[in-house]
């Protein structure tokens, strides 16, 4: 094994000299076509560790990093044998991650045990994103290289199985942390599929002979899970895995990660309870690392251990009963929350962005106390905070991935040129009134491709809390000013003094921004009454469709009062609540609701008008929106493959020729020569009684296939054709009359065959 | 390939002699011909009517042919029947061990009378010559046969005789005692058109054959049914049957697989006569052209001895492959 100079191909270099056949079995390696598969695959993992570093930083960095390991692996595969490259691999490894571990922070590092390393890859595995590992650039730094360098020497040994293998390894991991979307699982496993079949047909002329099942299998492969997720999907997540329209509340819920979705819709859903002194934003997470389209909340949970600070400012404190209607991961409250008192309070734990948080969830009709501290510095305190940020929090909160265009911090430098701000809190004042006017509210938007702030800022004209709160945030970070996007629910109905209900509609995103001396204060950019308007209307809706749960005792409306009329769309009581928002709702889920709720004359407001009205965003029209679709890129591709994918099988199984004769068969034909008419007789008849007992075999003679066809009931008329086939080949002499007599007799019998056709022709 | 060295005599003769215009038979005569004889010696030979149409093939196609079984099945009967059927000379030749060339061939033999040399022709001057077992001769007795079957002359002592015509050699063989014959060199196999094998009759055919038998034989008391002369013009209808190219490709097709697939295929002297065969076969159903099916029929009996399989068995097999995996137009 070790003596073997570099397997497979090299072999032959032997013979030459030493350079120049060195050179030129290298050259082979790579031009080898399973190379090719394995680029993929290797690609396909490699953009989501780029991906991680861009949002994270260092991506230079951990390219060149790769890109040497890559390359040293390839250029080692001659001179070390397999079992020491393993082996250097692990060294390796072991090397990349013992580094990570000398370059985290001491105080985290403390935390160390095998234990908490053995939970944290079962969290990884689970869904854990690379991104909300602490120093994720250094991770990558040190991880992303390891495989490269096997993949590098496995494809220099000419292993292009094993390295497709290794690759495609290495992307299942980062599939199972959930980094690796869709698109790049398919391009991953479309790479893999490419090498194992190109490897597997390197014999000479393989690629040629059985090329295109191969590239029917890959067509095959990309159109199944293209229709899969595709089609169900609609236009919204045309990649992605079939998750209907989420409701706001479950995309911003979602735990530690939040991701930026198109199309949203409200659940009416009572969920909380509150009792509180001020009427406020309840906070219910707050996020770090934007992804571009996305956000992440990166770092550990500790245990509650007493009271929080507080802000840093002049607060005042609250007591604030929530009761939670249904069951319920988050501790909605005032921010900042400093302490939990109730059953629940053994299970608080806080996060490092100083969020409380339940371990256990709240169980349906479980109360729990919270104490909170609200800041109350006024503006003017706050434009005199200045800028002397913490380095810490400077560093954390300040992060925008590297491919965030450059614009955005153009065009917001505008906005604050424009209103004459100077301090940081007059600056993010100007970002929230600019975003508040000049962007319309709607929950009905197409996620766009990119950076979700920039197109945003430049391509929508609408969207809904999400948006507005991940471009404040990215806006605000561009000029400097720490800021956090933050998720929970804004104050609910008020239903008596002190006392909220809180519903899954109420669900929303806003911003806050860091101000030395003060601590973190709230920001809201998106359009308040807009908002409000679209979630009474939801909500009246949902009264009007008797569905229960959307409301407590004390919320309901007397009896005949004014409230919206129901009409036509919302016809089905029978549904269960979380079915309802899909009938009433007229996102893109159901065409007819759209058409319905777009007649002139609709009474009905808010969510449902909204979502049409505003179906055109950014200039592209969206299916079911309006009566001018253009068909988005996915759907294109999808159909371009599904072209692909018919053409090359017609070819295989030629569909054409056999069509084409088919139609000759029936219809009237254009004649030829009596001996060629003859002929072609005698093919089409062969044809017909081919499909019907069976083809000819290869040394039956054609009077040797008629006989053996009359045993079966084969039709007398035939054998003449057969006959005047056999003078017009073996004898040359057969008449004009005889040969039309011959294609008379062989149409007559295909229009037999064919009884519908046939009506038409006789 | 020219015509000429491949005929036999029938070629010489129209070549060289005096009757160059002999007209044609028409087809359906030549068929209502063939019947007849075919007819006439089933009356002999019970239950093998395919191999008196092999016969019959052989001898409108202007070949020869090798009858090769067990002792007692009736070939000779079979031999004699035919040529008895057609109103023409007839002579055996019993191979044995000790036969000269000059014993088939003929001698010069000195009349005192006339002080001259006058030449004794040998049995090979007839119409039909039977060589029984002829395997049992040396080499160079056998080689003198198998010459004027090639030639369709005759040369001693320095002249050259022409062979009557019609002049076909039906010879039989034996293949039951290896250690005490002569095996025909694949060379001169070659010159047979066909060899073909009787079988063992059926019982009920066995129990009919004897009882005919037990009397006078009745092969003493067939009749002819035509003449020479009918003959002669039969052949030459035969020789004008169609075979187009798509026969003649197809009997290219079935050689060429033969030679890919075997030791040994065949050779185009072996084509030709499948070709000659299949006309035959095709005017003994009246027809002007040949169909692939004439050449299926003839191929085993004349390809399957010109073939030498790597198992070193008889061609059979191989021919067999070769019509079933030919394509046919």
């Amino acid at each position: 094994m070790r003596g073997r100079p570099l397997g497979g191909e090299s072999g032959s270099d032997d013979g030459e000299s030493p350079g120049d056949g060195d050179l030129r079995g290298r050259l082979r390696a790579v031009v080898d076509p399973p190379v090719l598969g394995v680029a993929v695959v290797t690609a396909a993992y490699l953009s989501v560790f780029l991906a991680a570093t861009d949002v994270v930083g260092g991506s230079t960095r951990a390219a060149v990093a790769v890109a040497v390991a890559g390359a040293a692996g390839f250029l080692l595969a001659r001179y070390v044998g397999e079992r020491a490259a393993l082996r250097l691999t692990v060294v390796l490894f072991a090397a990349t991650l013992a580094g990570y571990y000398f370059a985290i922070p001491e105080s985290q590092r403390a935390l160390f045990s095998v234990r908490r390393v053995a939970i944290d890859v079962v969290s990884l595995l689970t869904g854990l994103s690379i991104l909300r590992l602490a120093l994720a650039d250094v991770w990558v730094l040190a991880v992303a290289p390891v495989p490269t360098f096997l993949v590098g020497y496995l494809v220099g040994r000419g292993r292009h199985v094993a390295a497709a293998g290794a690759a495609g390894g290495t992307l299942a991991f980062l599939v199972l942390t959930g980094d690796a979307g869709g698109t790049t699982t398919l391009v991953g496993v479309v790479g893999v599929a490419l090498a194992a079949g190109l490897s597997t047909l390197s014999m000479p002329g393989g690629i040629r002979d059985h090329g295109d099942t191969l590239a029917a299998v890959l067509a095959a492969m990309v159109l199944v899970s293209a229709t899969l997720t595709l089609l169900p999907a609609g236009a919204a997540q045309p990649w992605g895995i079939d998750r209907g329209t989420p409701t706001l509340e479950s995309s911003i819920e979602a735990d530690d990660e939040v991701e930026v979705v198109g199309p949203t819709r409200l659940s009416p859903e009572v969920r909380y309870t509150i009792e509180s002194p001020v009427a406020a934003n309840w906070h219910a997470g707050a996020y770090d690392t934007y992804t571009g389209d996305g956000w992440v909340r990166s770092g550990e949970q500790s245990p509650l251990d007493g009271p929080l600070d507080g802000p840093p400012g002049n607060a005042t404190q609250v007591n604030v009963t929530i009761t939670a209607e249904t069951e319920s991961p988050s501790l909605p409250a005032p921010w900042q929350a400093v302490d939990v008192r109730g059953p629940a309070a053994q299970t608080a734990r806080v996060d490092e962005h100083g969020t409380l948080r339940l371990a256990e969830p709240l169980g349906a009709g479980e109360s729990v106390t919270v104490e909170s501290r609200v800041p109350d510095a006024d503006p003017a305190a706050l434009r005199s905070a200045g800028t002397d940020y913490d380095p810490a929090i400077e560093e954390r909160y300040t992060q925008l991935p590297e491919s965030t265009p450059d614009r955005v911090g153009e065009r917001t430098e505008e906005i604050i040129a424009a209103s004459n701000a100077e301090t940081p809190y007059d600056r993010a004042v100007a970002v929230e009134r600019y975003l508040r006017e000049e962007y319309e509210y709607s929950l009905t938007v197409r996620k766009p491709d990119g950076d979700v702030a920039d197109a945003f800022l430049f391509e929508m004209d609408a969207g809904y809390c999400v948006y507005f709160a991940t471009t404040m945030t990215a806006m605000l970070r561009s000029q400097g000013i720490p800021a956090q996007f933050v998720t929970g629910y804004s104050e609910g109905e008020r239903i008596g003094e002190d006392r909220y209900v809180v519903r899954g509609q109420d669900a929303h995103a806003w911003v806050k921004a860091y101000f030395p001396g003060h601590g973190w204060v709230t920001f809201d950019p998106t359009p308040a009454a807009e908002r409000e308007e679209t979630r009474t209307a939801r909500l009246a809706d949902a009264r009007a469709a008797g569905d229960e749960d959307v409301d407590v005792p004390a919320s309901e409306p007397a009896r005949g009062a004014p409230s919206i009329v129901p009409e036509a769309g919302v016809n089905d009581p029978s549904s269960t609540t979380a079915d309802v928002p899909n009938d009433s709702n007229g996102t893109a889920a159901t065409g007819g609701d759209a058409a319905d709720a777009a007649a002139p004359g609709d009474t009905a407001v808010g969510a449902r008008q909204e979502g049409l009205t505003r179906g055109a965003v950014g200039g592209e029209a969206r299916p079911s929106g309006d009566g001018s679709p253009i068909p988005s890129r996915e759907t294109v591709a999808y159909w371009l493959v599904a072209a692909v994918i018919g053409v090359t099988g017609a070819r295989r199984f030629g569909v054409g020729r056999r069509a084409r004769r088919a139609a000759r068969l029936r219809l009237p034909w254009v004649s030829s020569d009596p001996a060629t008419d003859a002929r072609r007789a005698f093919a089409d008849l062969e044809y017909l009684l081919g499909r019907r007992y069976r083809e000819r075999r290869a040394g039956e003679t054609p009077r040797a296939y008629l006989d053996a066809l009359r045993l079966r009931g084969l039709d007398e008329r035939a054998l003449a054709v057969g006959e005047t086939y056999e003078r017009a080949t073996y004898a040359g002499t057969v008449t004009r009359a005889e040969a039309d007599e011959a294609r008379r007799t062989v149409r007559r019998l295909a229009l037999e065959a064919t009884p519908v056709l046939g009506r038409l022709f006789d | 390939m020219t015509d000429a060295a491949e005929t036999g005599p029938a070629g010489v003769d129209a070549d060289g002699t005096g009757e160059p215009e002999r007209p044609p038979m028409a087809l359906d005569e030549v068929a209502a011909l063939a019947e007849r004889v075919v007819d006439n010696v089933e009356a002999v030979i019970v239950g093998k009517r395919a191999a008196i149409e092999h016969v019959v093939v052989t001898v409108l196609a202007r070949g020869h042919l090798l009858v090769e079984d067990v002792p007692g099945v009736g070939k000779t009967t079979l031999a004699k029947a035919v040529s008895r059927s057609i109103d023409g000379s007839f002579k055996r030749v019993q191979f044995t061990p000790d036969l000269l060339p000059a014993d088939v061939t003929g001698v010069n033999v000195f009349n005192q009378r006339t002080d001259e040399f006058e030449f004794q022709p040998g049995p090979v001057f007839a119409n039909v010559v039977l060589g029984d077992e002829i395997n049992r001769a040396p080499p160079k007795t056998q080689s003198a046969l198998l010459e004027a079957m090639e030639e369709g002359q005759v040369t001693t002592d320095g002249e050259t005789r022409a062979l009557p015509d019609p002049f076909c050699v039906i010879a039989t063989q034996n293949d039951v005692e290896p250690g005490q014959t002569y095996e025909l060199p694949v060379a001169e196999v070659d010159r047979f058109t066909k060899k073909i094998r009787l079988g063992y009759p059926s019982t009920e055919e066995e129990a009919e054959i004897i009882g005919r038998m037990a009397g006078d034989h009745p092969v003493d008391a067939v009749e002819p049914v035509a003449s020479i002369e009918e003959v002669r013009r039969a052949r030459v209808a035969v020789a004008d049957v169609d075979a187009t190219e798509p026969v003649r490709e197809y009997v290219a097709r079935l050689a060429t697989y033969t030679r890919q697939n075997a030791r040994l295929g065949v050779s185009p002297r072996g084509s030709l006569a499948l070709l000659r065969t299949a006309q035959a076969r095709a005017a003994l159903d009246g027809r002007g052209y040949v169909i692939p099916d004439d050449v299926q029929t003839e191929a085993p009996t004349v390809f399957a001895h010109r073939v030498r399989s790597d198992s070193g068995t008889d061609g059979e097999q191989v021919v067999e492959d070769a019509l079933n995996r030919t394509s046919v137009e």
